[in-house]
């Protein structure tokens, strides 16, 4: 028996005109098969029409809150490990190119020790001169401070007290927990 | 003046996840049921609507604000279940599975909530036969009652395809259920018979 037509109006959803319908129902009386399918399609249309939308259990967007900063934490880490990974590979290569180029030297080890010496004598001096300069800024500094009002000393007191207070405002900024919506 | 929804989707595309945390609130129940229907528990079903929601949240300055929002998020979701339907190499069923449904403002009695089960089992079972994509276009179909045209532009499929997708699913669920379900099959069939009569 031929199913064709009627099983494509079983399963339309526009409505049949009163020809096609009377055609159908003919064909339902004679085919077992067609009347099965009918029957079967109407009970599921049934149920998926009663079955509501099903809804997650409370505090789904706090669930996804955590998500996210979970992700964020993640994303940081590795971020961090890609960085730090990074430095290694950039030491390691700085190191074998500097075993690289000391091979040749290798070679006279004592003509490399006193030529070490010999480059460490300028920093000596730099250090004298650090020194030297450090007392002369303590001089400075003390002969401004006596040349320094009353009127002089709050001012700075207080750009330091404000300074702190914006640098401990921006700290706990930083560092609380965000807001949750509940 | 801009709606709600408006001023959060802007405020999110700015990186704003407090912003974002309202959109969610208003769309986790069509999501987190898309995501149910189709993968058939609700231990996947929270998992995916909440990769679905973080994956929006991440591409939220891709958004074209010409679209309905709600139909980008599910296509997001559609996608995603559709990817790990793919993925799954064995059926998971969970016979203890029974999240919060919508219809009781009362409690429901022990009677109404094995009916609620057992149905959520029946539907679970016809969806479960289909192809990913066709079980996608039945749920977007029957539950969220939208246009051919947005569920093609939500699978990414043409109008054609996706009305005879649907005629395949629901003569398949017909079978299916005439093969479960014999004795009531042939008394609605007598039914027939007798009101045709």
């Amino acid at each position: 028996m031929k199913h064709q037509p009627f099983e494509n109006w079983i399963f339309s959803d526009q409505p049949l005109d009163p020809t096609d319908q009377q055609a159908l129902d003919d064909h339902l009386k004679s085919c077992e098969s067609c009347q099965g399918l009918q029957s079967s399609w109407n009970r599921i249309r049934g149920e998926f029409t009663a079955s509501p939308m099903i809804k997650p259990t409370a505090g789904f967007t706090k669930r996804w809150e955590l998500h996210l900063e979970e992700q964020r934490r993640q994303i940081r880490h590795r971020q961090s490990f890609v960085f730090l990974g990074f430095n290694i590979g950039a030491v390691v290569m700085i190191v074998l190119l500097m075993a690289l180029l000391s091979t040749p030297m290798l070679r006279a080890p004592n003509l490399v020790f006193w030529a070490s010496i010999y480059r460490l004598l300028p920093i000596a001096q730099v250090w004298d001169i650090l020194q030297d300069l450090s007392i002369a800024l303590i001089i400075l500094f003390e002969g401004s401070w006596s040349v320094l009002s009353l009127l002089w000393f709050f001012p700075i007191l207080g750009s330091i007290f404000a300074l702190s207070v914006f640098w401990f405002t921006s700290l706990r900024r930083l560092t609380s927990i965000r807001k949750v919506i509940e | 003046m801009q709606d709600p929804e408006t001023s959060w989707i802007l405020q999110a595309q700015q990186g704003n996840s407090d912003a974002f945390a309202y959109l969610v609130e208003k769309y986790q129940r069509p999501v987190f049921n898309l995501c149910y229907r189709m993968l058939g528990n609700s231990e996947d079903a929270e998992d995916a609507a909440q990769e679905t929601f973080l994956r929006s949240y991440h591409s939220i300055r891709r958004y074209d604000r010409n679209r309905s929002f709600g139909t980008w998020l599910l296509s997001i979701a559609a996608h995603y279940s559709i990817d790990q339907l793919r993925r799954r190499r064995y059926p998971i069923v969970s016979l203890d599975d029974l999240p919060v449904s919508d219809i009781p403002e009362k409690a429901p009695g022990i009677e109404d909530r094995l009916s609620d089960k057992e149905t959520r089992e029946r539907i679970r079972a016809l969806l479960d036969i289909l192809d990913p994509v066709d079980r996608a276009v039945v749920v977007l179909y029957y539950w969220y009652d939208l246009p051919y045209d947005e569920i093609s532009e939500i699978l990414s499929l043409t109008i054609s395809a996706l009305k005879s997708r649907l005629h395949r699913a629901r003569r398949a669920m017909a079978a299916e259920w005439g093969n479960k379900n014999p004795e009531i099959a042939q008394q609605e069939r007598m039914q027939h018979e007798t009101s045709t009569i």
